[in-house]
């Protein structure tokens, strides 16, 4: 299993490559430079300085003393993506993208983004390489993200507000696929999910497994054993492929992908792909997608802008199918309780969608034995939530401790 | 029926004769309407239809029929639909090839078998699959054949020589070829190098050559026909639409229609 996609791009039967004519011969051009890259010594090299000096690589694995504690069962690690530069895991695959884009030539880059994490990487990777930027958001997007929209124009991207069909990240990514059916022969598409056609899922998993490398290292030296379990948010399913990747093999060591349940899966506002959508082609890859029965695309909702896609990607369709992993779901107010605990009992904020997976962490560390240990992906840092969650919680929000 | 369509674009091919396949899509912006601009098409000599189905997200379309789409998906345009239009215009009379534009989903969430069964049922001629790529032809291809029905491979500006004859390979009706790098939608000017283009291919290839994708007016049907075995409108004809008031929109189609025709001859 962790020796796919086969070479037409297809995890069992998820994947592939499902676009209009036009684009398939720039998935050939990328498909082609990334062997030669993954190859390349002198690439691997340049990758690892730009994530070691750039984005400040290794992040740690903390361990949550106090959260641990709270729960009496399972000890609690947290792999801090958040420390990474621009507070997210999404720069791991941007520095790697950009340095494959400059390899072909590509002088124009454009991107899709949801939360704006991806949005604010790519544009920070095109700032340091001096290359023209350009991201698509969601209306409903660029609205709860405003801090993030900002943030991409300081870093010199020009931001598209999307106004299409749910004026979210899937509507963001059919108009960044527009674009690069227009303007294919100068433009380089930095997806930033494991989304997309072939060989996208791959060359983001690979990019994004340094997380689970890692991790693996350094739980192995404080605990001398392999953890008992992961825990991750998924939605394309980035973070959590980068930390299951490296453990695939390791049978004994269970993987768990957490999708947001927004008002709960028993109402329409949810996100939950894998629990509640069915086999379909978006966006260029055969996999798990909210769907309406005649197969029309589905609108989504969570409290988190980085967990709305009705999609996924094809990896994870098939470790669910094959059993590898299990995919459960975190409703906003779960997410919510999460983040005030994390925030309190380590004082980290971490990021709405990072709070999923720490939520079904605090579920299942009490039904654990103390001497398990299991890690959680803090895929990125909370301060671009505050504002969402401040809404939610009110002004008048208790400070204090006891 | 994919007999039919083979043999009108075998002729055009053989008498330089290029052929006006319209695009409607269906529901836009009524049921009612989408028919009448069907039957305006075909009333004004158009060779066969491509009869669109509205979807969600459709990635290889411009804004005018990402709107239009839209529309009809708000008035709560079906699947079905479109084998009801197919149904709506053999019981009128018209005998033309008429084929099926979806996306891949769509038709997956259907189902190819029962998708063939019923568009023979109704008469089709065949399906256009803007996502489905050569690599999946073979499978849809097959079941779609079994009911005498044909399935369009695309080619586009971007193309390598060793696709563009893969897809002359599937002993297709014609092969749909995309005149842009680019969306869906009308444009002011033809794409540059269209027409050297089509020239270069036109001797190489034993399959008819359809092209669409951003021509928008009779004229520059005209010019097109000159190089190719056939033309689709989509985008330019989705516009007059919605300028025209609904009660006419048959009447101007057919004009409209008429005129790109009179440029073919």
């Amino acid at each position: 299993m962790a020796n796919l996609p086969n070479n037409f791009g297809y995890f069992g039967p998820y994947g592939g490559q499902y676009v209009p004519e036009t684009l398939m011969v720039a998935l050939r051009e990328l498909i082609d430079a990334y062997a030669k890259a993954a190859k390349d010594k002198k690439f691997k090299q340049e990758l690892r300085n730009y994530l070691t000096e750039y984005s400040g690589r290794p992040t740690p694995l903390t361990f949550a003393a106090n959260l641990t504690r709270f729960h009496k069962g399972a000890k609690i690690y947290l792999k801090r993506e958040d420390l990474n530069h621009t507070g997210a895991h999404k720069i791991n695959n941007c520095l790697g993208q950009i340095l494959l884009a400059k390899r072909m030539g590509k002088k124009r880059i454009i991107a899709e983004t949801g939360a704006g994490q991806h949005g604010v990487a790519t544009a920070t990777v095109c700032a340091l390489f001096g290359l023209k930027c350009e991201v698509y958001m969601g209306e409903e997007d660029v609205r709860r993200q405003a801090l993030n929209v900002f943030r991409m124009k300081l870093l010199g991207a020009e931001v598209h507000s999307v106004n299409s069909g749910t004026r979210t990240l899937k509507d963001a990514m059919s108009e960044a696929i527009r674009d690069w059916v227009t303007n294919v022969r100068t433009t380089y598409y930095l997806i930033g999910s494991t989304a997309g056609p072939h060989p996208y899922p791959m060359i983001v998993r690979d990019f994004q497994k340094i997380i689970g490398e890692e991790a693996r290292r350094q739980i192995l030296k404080a605990e001398g054993k392999l953890p008992d379990l992961l825990v991750a948010c998924v939605n394309g399913g980035s973070n959590a492929i980068g930390l299951f990747y490296p453990f695939i093999k390791d049978k004994k060591v269970k993987m768990v992908g957490v999708e947001a349940a927004g008002d709960g899966v028993k109402t329409k506002r949810h996100a939950a792909t894998m629990e509640k959508g069915k086999p379909g082609v978006l966006h260029g890859s055969y996999s798990y997608v909210l769907q309406s029965p005649e197969g029309q695309i589905a609108e989504t909702h969570s409290i988190s802008a980085g967990l709305d896609y009705p999609g996924v990607g094809p990896e994870h369709a098939w470790l669910k199918d094959t059993k590898r992993a299990t995919y459960v779901s975190v409703t906003d107010k779960q997410a919510l309780e999460a983040f005030q605990a994390l925030a309190r009992y380590e004082g980290i904020l971490p990021a709405l969608e990072s709070a999923h997976a720490v939520y079904q962490a605090m579920r299942m560390a009490p039904r654990m034995s103390k001497r398990s240990t299991l890690i959680v992906n803090l895929s990125g840092r909370g301060d671009k939530d505050v504002n969402t969650v401040l809404e939610r919680l009110g002004s008048n929000l208790k400070g204090g401790r006891k | 029926m994919s007999r039919q369509l083979r043999q009108l674009l075998q002729q055009a091919q053989r008498n330089r004769n290029p052929l006006f396949l319209p695009y409607i899509c269906i529901g836009y912006p009524t049921y009612a309407a989408s028919l009448e601009s069907a039957k305006g098409a075909l009333r004004a000599g158009a060779a066969a239809l491509e009869l669109g189905v509205p979807f969600s997200d459709p990635i290889a379309d411009g804004p005018t029929l990402q709107k239009a789409t839209q529309i009809s998906l708000n008035r709560g345009t079906k699947f079905t639909d479109v084998f009801r239009m197919v149904k709506d215009l053999r019981k009128a009379g018209f005998t033309q090839p008429l084929l099926v534009m979806s996306y891949l989903n769509l038709v997956e969430q259907y189902g190819w078998v029962r998708f063939a069964q019923e568009l023979s049922r109704m008469g089709g001629g065949g399906a256009i699959v803007p996502d489905l790529p050569l690599e999946q032809f073979e499978k849809p291809k097959k079941v779609m054949a079994q009911k005498g029905l044909s399935l369009i491979p695309f080619i586009a500006p971007t193309s390598s020589p060793d696709r563009v004859k893969k897809a002359d390979a599937q002993e297709a009706p014609f092969l749909y070829y995309v005149s842009v790098t680019g969306v869906t939608g009308a444009r002011k000017r033809l794409a540059p190098g269209l027409l050297a283009a089509l020239r270069k291919l036109r001797g190489k290839l034993k399959t008819p050559i359809v092209v669409g994708f951003g021509i928008s007016t009779p004229a520059q049907a005209g010019q097109v026909g000159k190089v190719a075995n056939g033309i689709i409108i989509g985008g330019a004809l989705v516009q007059l639409i919605s300028k025209t008031k609904v009660s006419r929109v048959g009447k101007a189609v057919e004009t409209f229609c008429r005129q790109v025709v009179d440029q073919l001859k």
